[in-house]
């Protein structure tokens, strides 16, 4: 067979041009398909937080929970309403805890009390804790943020 | 941005305008109605300051005036008739009579309702309790009453960032005498409290974190009725904000072998005033505080070290995990705020650790010390993911690179070979 | 390769039913010029391709955003942090859109100072003005999307030169932002715009712009008797690179400046230092930061603004007010207003970016 300069350049150049797609194809939609899939952990950063049922929590007990990645403290108080808030303490980031016999929520780091509001009443706690919204669905309980 | 900080500055400007103006228009009308300020406006630059000063007095503020403390006509413009003993005139007020002096409306429910309901009216009773009180009783002027704390005629609130009482200034109050050699002369009392105080960790949290919950030496010494605490208050002192640490210190074996041997509960190990930044080798090692009653072979001995080592092992993790993260977002750029969420947990963990110490349980402290260590490990593995696929991008973008590359040159050649 | 597919029985097929030959043909008797300006012929073409890719990057982000005062941040910050490759998909389409207001200058620039605008093509550069009109609306409407602290502030000082209008201006500001404020309303508001509003005119405008530039084949002004190429396959195929090339440097930007999420936003939070619009709003910003707050009674914002619209109305209205110039001065006049238009834009946006 006669050498032909000028065809071994054409096909060169089109398995050239023929890979170069078939690859650049490949690196565009790799990325593509892997994005549509859904990513696993979705319950990662959740909007709502079953807390349990109403049973589980009789008037005066409280749970801390966490909210995604921040720990809430839930509380039932003894006159019925159903609270949550964070439960990290403003001052130092201690984990905060109800008491029932001061009717407050207290960190034992440095003595800092909140009303059942969240509001910072005594010791050094300088902010009130962030408010989350508690819902009751037929007999479970839900927390949401604010 | 700009804008709005010459708006603010020239809001402040507006203000300190208006209260000079007020200021001035307050004297003046002070000095229309009043011979007292008229005459002591001109009896030297002493005299003028106090007038000064008492327009930013609270008790200014009240609407009260020198009469109202001093007594005398301020109507009249004859000395004799305004400052006569007639006219209940008591003048300047001594040493021992200044708890009286002041008393006489703080002591009075009737009289302080009206001006401020809120305002507790034991400060002279509580005074005579503590032992500046008892001190002045004896006859002792050199002692302080209230006119050495509150500074007469620029009394402020305490909240007020300016009081020689507010959170901030009162350790310079104190020290004012208790730091002054000649002045505690004869007394007994060391003068090294401020000094000692000023390098605490209260100081520390009060005057470099600007933290004004911590405490000052009114907070453990009480202000009126100011005393040293007892060897038996002092746990219920440290205790009303380290509830927790007290909680676990009385329930745990030392608590009944330290009241034997009439130790003090917190300032055995923390000592008082220059209580620092308590550190690990407080457990064991040369400077331990157990070695005061355990040897080295003691069993309580042991289980201070054993505690030692595992906050230990938990800080060392601590600050390996939170340097590979930082050098991860910083040098990488991947987003790492997950493994923050986990480093704050784990940090959280260690004080409790650290605070578990007081129940001088070593199973128990080792327990939250692990429970630091696996969050933060938890950390690290997510900064090792980000650090992977740090690497993962460069190399896809290298591959996309090659191959966008090729496919251009392929068209290139091709465009020659069409325009031969 | 098209001689292979014209002889191909597919071609065939499709010639006998919707005369494919006859679009080839005329798809082929384009040419383009080629001289030392050449380069400048492919800007378009770039704007195009930039703009296809914020389609596709646009629709990829809304498998996972989801609009809403508690959702906007979390979502794209979801999108960067967990889903796979969500960080190369939002990157690139922030930077893509950067990119292309940049290149829309360019291209725009670059027809003015050719001044491939005149008879018969005013009409193409009417469209054009409208498509960087919209490609601005799209910017402004997306930088609130992620609701950021940054988006929020600039949204906020941004929609607040509305309300300077007189008598309209609140009016005006309500329906803009949906409610007095800038709020979760403002942002379901912005979404719209962005995804369906703006999308469906640009395609209208897009569409009658190339077909314009199809049906009259590209400007040869002032180039007569120069070389020409073909466009078909000769320039098309150097468009295609040249894509690639912007292709593959969309994905190093994205890469190596991924682009930021900061915080979210907090409507009680105060403004952070430094606020400042997206770089091609820059030059307005600074120059109504320069006028004076008032001109012989008339509020200084108001002046700005007006002058401002009579300059684009201006520049939009280039290619008719442009015959009316004698034909000797005409090219001068129109060089020299253009340099200072761009020396202006350049000046004011390198000011605004250090002041």
């Amino acid at each position: 067979m006669p050498f032909d300069p000028k065809l071994t350049r054409r096909g060169f150049v089109n398995v050239l041009l023929g890979g170069g797609v078939a690859g650049w194809l490949a690196s565009l939609l790799y990325p593509v398909v892997k994005y549509l899939i859904p990513p696993e952990d979705v319950a990662a950063e959740p909007d709502v937080l079953k807390i349990g049922a109403k049973g589980e929590f009789p008037a005066g007990s409280s749970k801390i929970v966490k909210f995604g990645k921040r720990p809430i403290i839930f509380i039932h108080t003894p006159s019925g309403e159903f609270l949550a808030l964070a439960a990290t303490c403003t001052h130092l980031d201690c984990i905060v805890q109800y008491r029932k016999d001061m009717g407050a929520i207290w960190c034992a780091c440095h003595n800092g009390k909140y009303d059942l509001n969240g509001r910072n009443i005594s010791g050094p706690p300088p902010k009130p804790l962030e408010q989350y919204q508690v819902k009751v669905i037929q007999d479970d309980i839900f927390v949401t943020r604010a | 941005m700009r804008f709005l900080r010459r708006c603010r500055s020239m809001v402040r400007a507006l203000c300190l305008a208006s209260v000079l103006a007020a200021g001035c228009l307050v004297r003046a009308a002070l000095a229309a109605g009043s011979s007292c300020v008229s005459c002591h406006m001109n009896l030297g630059e002493a005299q003028a300051k106090i007038i000064r000063d008492f327009q930013g007095d609270i008790h200014h503020e009240a609407g009260l005036s020198c009469h109202s403390c001093h007594g005398g006509d301020p109507k009249t413009e004859d000395m004799a008739l305004s400052m006569s003993p007639d006219a209940g005139f008591v003048g300047k007020p001594g040493p021992t009579d200044m708890p009286r002096f002041c008393g006489k409306c703080h002591s009075s429910p009737a009289v302080m309702k009206k001006y401020n309901p809120a305002l507790p009216v034991d400060q002279e009773s509580k005074f005579w309790t503590s032992h500046h009180g008892m001190e002045l009783k004896k006859g002792n002027a050199k002692v302080a009453q209230c006119a050495s704390c509150h500074l007469p005629h620029s009394i402020r609130k305490a909240g007020d960032p300016l009081s020689s009482v507010h959170s901030k200034n009162v350790a310079a109050t104190c020290a004012h005498c208790h730091s002054d050699k000649e002045h505690m002369k004869g007394s007994g009392l060391p003068v090294n409290q401020f000094d000692k105080y000023m390098k605490s960790v209260h100081a520390g949290a009060l005057y470099k974190k600007g933290d004004i919950g911590a405490p000052t030496c009114n907070d453990c010494h009480g202000n009126h009725g100011a005393q040293p605490p007892g060897v038996e208050s002092i746990a219920m002192i440290c205790g009303s904000c380290h509830a927790h640490n007290m909680e676990l210190f009385n329930g745990s074996l030392m608590a009944k072998a330290w009241k034997k041997r009439g130790y003090h509960a917190c300032a055995t190990c923390h000592q008082h005033h220059d209580i620092l930044q308590p550190n690990l080798d407080m457990l064991s090692g040369k400077g331990s505080v157990c070695l005061e009653c355990h040897t080295p072979q003691h069993k309580g001995y042991q289980a201070g070290a054993a505690m030692k080592r595992g906050i230990e092992e938990g800080d060392a993790v601590y600050s390996e995990v939170t340097r590979f993260i930082d050098e991860v977002e910083q040098k990488k750029g991947m987003d790492v705020a997950e493994a923050r969420d986990d480093i704050q947990e784990g940090r959280q963990a260690l004080i409790q650790a650290r605070t578990a110490v007081h129940g001088f349980d070593a199973g128990k402290v080792g327990e939250i010390a692990s429970s630091a260590r696996n969050a933060l490990e938890k950390a690290r593995t997510f900064g090792q993911k980000a650090a992977r696929e740090f690497w993962r991008r460069r190399v896809g973008l290298g591959l996309s690179t090659l191959f966008i590359t090729l496919v251009v040159a392929g068209i290139l050649l091709k465009l020659r070979d069409i325009e031969k | 390769m098209s001689s292979g597919f014209q002889g191909s029985r597919l071609f065939r097929w499709l010639d006998e039913r919707f005369g494919a030959g006859r679009l080839i043909e005329w798809a082929g008797h384009k040419t383009v010029p080629v001289h030392r300006g050449t380069v400048f012929y492919y800007m378009g073409g770039v704007c195009l391709f930039l703009f296809i890719v914020q389609v596709l990057s646009g629709i990829l982000l809304l498998m996972y955003y989801r609009v809403g005062p508690d959702s906007s941040f979390e979502s794209v910050h979801y999108i960067t942090t967990k889903v796979d490759f969500g960080w190369l998909i939002r990157s690139v389409h922030s930077w893509a859109a950067n990119l292309l207001v940049f290149f829309i200058f360019i291209h725009m620039f670059s027809v003015y100072f050719m001044k491939s605008f005149r008879k018969p093509r005013e009409l193409t550069w009417v469209s054009g003005f409208v498509l960087l009109c919209l490609a601005m609306a799209f910017g402004f409407s997306g930088y609130l999307l992620p609701w950021n602290e940054l988006a929020f502030f600039a949204t906020k000082v941004g929609t607040d030169i509305i309300g300077e209008l007189p008598l309209l201006g609140e009016w005006m500001l309500k329906i803009v932002r949906g409610g007095e404020d800038v709020t979760g309303a403002t942002l379901s508001r912005f979404f719209g715009l962005h995804v369906a509003i703006l999308p469906g005119f640009t395609v209208v405008f897009l569409g009658i712009h190339l077909l314009f530039v199809q049906v009259q084949g590209m400007s040869h002004e002032g180039e007569a008797g120069s070389k020409a190429m073909p466009f078909f396959p000769n320039f098309l195929l150097r468009d295609l690179a040249l894509w690639l090339v912007i292709l593959n440097v969309l994905a190093i930007l994205a890469v190596f400046f991924p682009w930021e999420l900061g915080k979210k936003a907090d409507a009680l939070a105060s403004a952070p230092e430094g606020i400042k619009p997206e770089w091609y709003f820059l030059f307005t910003y600074q120059t109504l930061k320069l006028i004076p707050g008032k001109v012989m009674a008339v509020p200084g914002e108001l002046l700005g603004i007006v002058l401002f619209n009579l300059a684009g109305l201006l520049w939009f209205l280039v290619p008719f007010w442009d015959a009316g110039i004698p034909e000797g001065k005409r090219d001068r006049a129109i060089n020299y207003l253009g340099l200072f238009v761009v020396m202006f834009i350049i000046a004011m946006t390198i000011w605004g970016k250090f002041s």
